[in-house]
């Protein structure tokens, strides 16, 4: 089914949008959720949260480009998914408390913080979008192949034909230019770990 | 802006241009398309049909809803199949050397019509064979196969303005018995066709059969209740056959299908060249279709294209096509098949 279509039932509020999507987006948004869970469960669960969001978003969006904008909601939620399971890992309780204590935040704060963070995060996407712009063909595919679809080094240098030495080096060239970049661009002044 | 941690540029780069990422998914399908040994995607329609009577509007699936249990893999071949594996024995042997596509199990296909109870016409299996044109001698090609009735009968939708738009009938032949049936599956359709997204090949290239004077590319995968399936289409005198089996041994496969698959003169050179204008162009998918020169069948034909190459085309261009083998799914060819494709010489037919 074309993607216009697609949309449309989501606009209709019709019961055929989701698995509409599902025939056509499952592979591509469970492949985006794995490649950053790299666990099939979590995936699945992501792909689900996925569906979910873009029922709940679409309308008042009408995408112009499905595949992506499901992509990026696939994305938004695998990373999410992952901060939560990390920051289990690393400070278990307690750093799920921490978490927890920022619903104590007054929400004007917080709604504000966010909207500044949401503000920024908009202008550093626009800027990496200009920066690959400047980049070839091919190492623009290397760095969204990495940074965005998280493939590792091993599964990028088998889809290009490359050594994992060149890929490695590519993208270390990749991102020494993207620093400079931003900082032309001054976007930031300082770079926290 | 002041400072940025490594999690916030990560997430930016998620909000990066969709034409970016387009771009990326694109090179990323065409590749993981031409790789050896490993599971990709490969675009094609698979179009099957499963029809049921409705008492209201419904949307019909293609399935084979028949119980099942895990039958042995067939795993890919290139041998010759010989003797009949069926219970009845007997048979002579076949003469087809199969050379079939392992593939994954395919995606589900839903039905994007609305059926409307009161368009249905219900048919006897004879009147449903009359509308088709054709016989199925299945249960004479394979002894111990019997037909199965479909539950709501078969039939047909149709309106007065409209006339028929909806002809999609599974015919069933079963054998074994029940929980451990074997299955042969002809759906027929002409008026509507059900459009399948993904079908995942484990190997790089897509193989043909010769069967009666036809190249078919016949597909093996093991369903998600490990059974062995075998599955082909074919469009046959304006009818699309969708043949599926489950549980079915190769050689009982292509006993049944040998039955199905008339007689025909194969193309010189084992090619085919047709001549067609442009009416789809879909740059995202990277597929257009033409409508073919000179009365051919089908009269319309979809093509699926490389990566990039779909922005070579627009709507009515003239072009000309040579393939290998039948379109791989009815009506449509796959990336892998063609041999040449560009602008047309010569007066149109």
């Amino acid at each position: 089914m074309e993607d216009g279509r697609i949309v449309e039932l989501y606009w209709a509020r019709s019961a055929q949008a989701v698995p509409a999507t599902d025939a056509k987006y499952r592979q591509y948004c469970r492949r985006i959720a794995y490649n950053i869970l790299r666990c099939d469960e979590d995936a699945e669960e992501c792909v689900n949260d996925a569906y979910l969001a873009a029922w709940n978003s679409i309308p008042p969006h009408r995408p112009a480009n499905l595949s992506a904008f499901l992509g990026k909601l696939t994305r938004r939620i695998a990373l999410n998914r992952l901060s939560r399971r990390n920051a289990a890992k690393r400070g278990g309780e307690a750093a799920l408390s921490l978490d927890e204590l920022g619903e104590c935040l007054p929400a004007s704060r917080t709604v504000e913080q966010e909207a500044e963070q949401e503000m920024e995060g908009e202008a550093i996407s626009r800027a990496v979008s200009r920066y690959l712009s400047t980049l070839s063909r091919e190492k623009r595919r290397v760095f969204v192949c990495r940074y965005w679809y998280c493939y590792s080094i091993k599964e990028i240098s088998a889809l290009f034909g490359f050594s994992e030495t060149k890929t490695a080096n590519m993208l270390s060239r990749i991102r020494s230019g993207l620093k400079q970049f931003l900082e032309k661009e001054a976007l930031f002044h300082e770079f926290h770990e | 802006m002041n400072s940025m941690s490594k999690e916030q540029l990560f997430r930016a780069i998620g909000g990066i241009d969709d034409a970016l990422l387009q771009d990326t998914e694109d090179f990323l399908a065409y590749r993981c398309a031409r790789r050896s040994r490993r599971n990709r995607p490969a675009r094609f329609l698979w179009k099957g049909v499963g029809a049921a009577a409705a008492a209201a509007a419904c949307a019909a699936v293609l399935s084979f809803p028949f119980p099942t249990e895990p039958a042995a893999s067939s795993g890919s071949t290139s041998a010759p199949s010989s003797a009949a594996s069926s219970p009845a024995g007997g048979q002579p042997p076949l003469s087809i050397e199969a050379d079939i596509n392992e593939s994954g199990a395919p995606g589900g296909a839903v039905n994007q019509i609305n059926l409307m109870g009161e368009d249905f016409t219900p048919m006897t299996y004879d009147e449903l064979l009359d509308y088709f044109g054709i016989a199925l001698p299945v249960e004479e090609a394979l002894p111990g196969f019997r037909r199965v009735p479909p539950e709501g009968g078969y039939g047909v939708y149709r309106t007065a303005d409209r006339g028929v738009y909806y002809d999609g009938n599974s015919v069933a032949f079963a054998a074994g018995e029940a929980g451990k049936e074997r299955i042969f599956s002809v759906t027929l359709a002409k008026a509507f066709q059900h459009p399948y997204d993904i079908f995942l090949l484990s190997e790089d290239e897509l193989r043909f059969t010769e069967l009666n004077g036809r190249s078919l590319a016949l597909f093996h995968y093991t369903d998600e209740d490990g059974s062995s399936c075998y599955y082909v289409e074919f469009l046959q005198n304006g009818v699309g056959y969708y043949v599926g089996t489950k549980n079915v041994s190769e050689s009982d496969f292509l006993r049944g299908l040998a039955a199905l698959v008339k007689a025909s003169d194969p193309p010189a050179g084992g090619t085919r060249t047709v001549c067609g204008r442009v009416t789809v162009v879909d740059r995202t998918a990277q597929h257009i279709a033409i409508a073919l020169e000179g009365g051919e069948e089908p009269v319309s034909l979809g093509i699926d294209l490389p990566p990039g190459e779909a922005e070579n085309y627009a709507l009515g261009d003239r072009i000309t096509v040579t393939y290998t083998g039948e379109p791989a799914t009815i009506a449509t060819l796959w990336r892998q098949q063609i041999l040449q494709i560009g602008p047309a010489d010569g007066p149109e037919a």
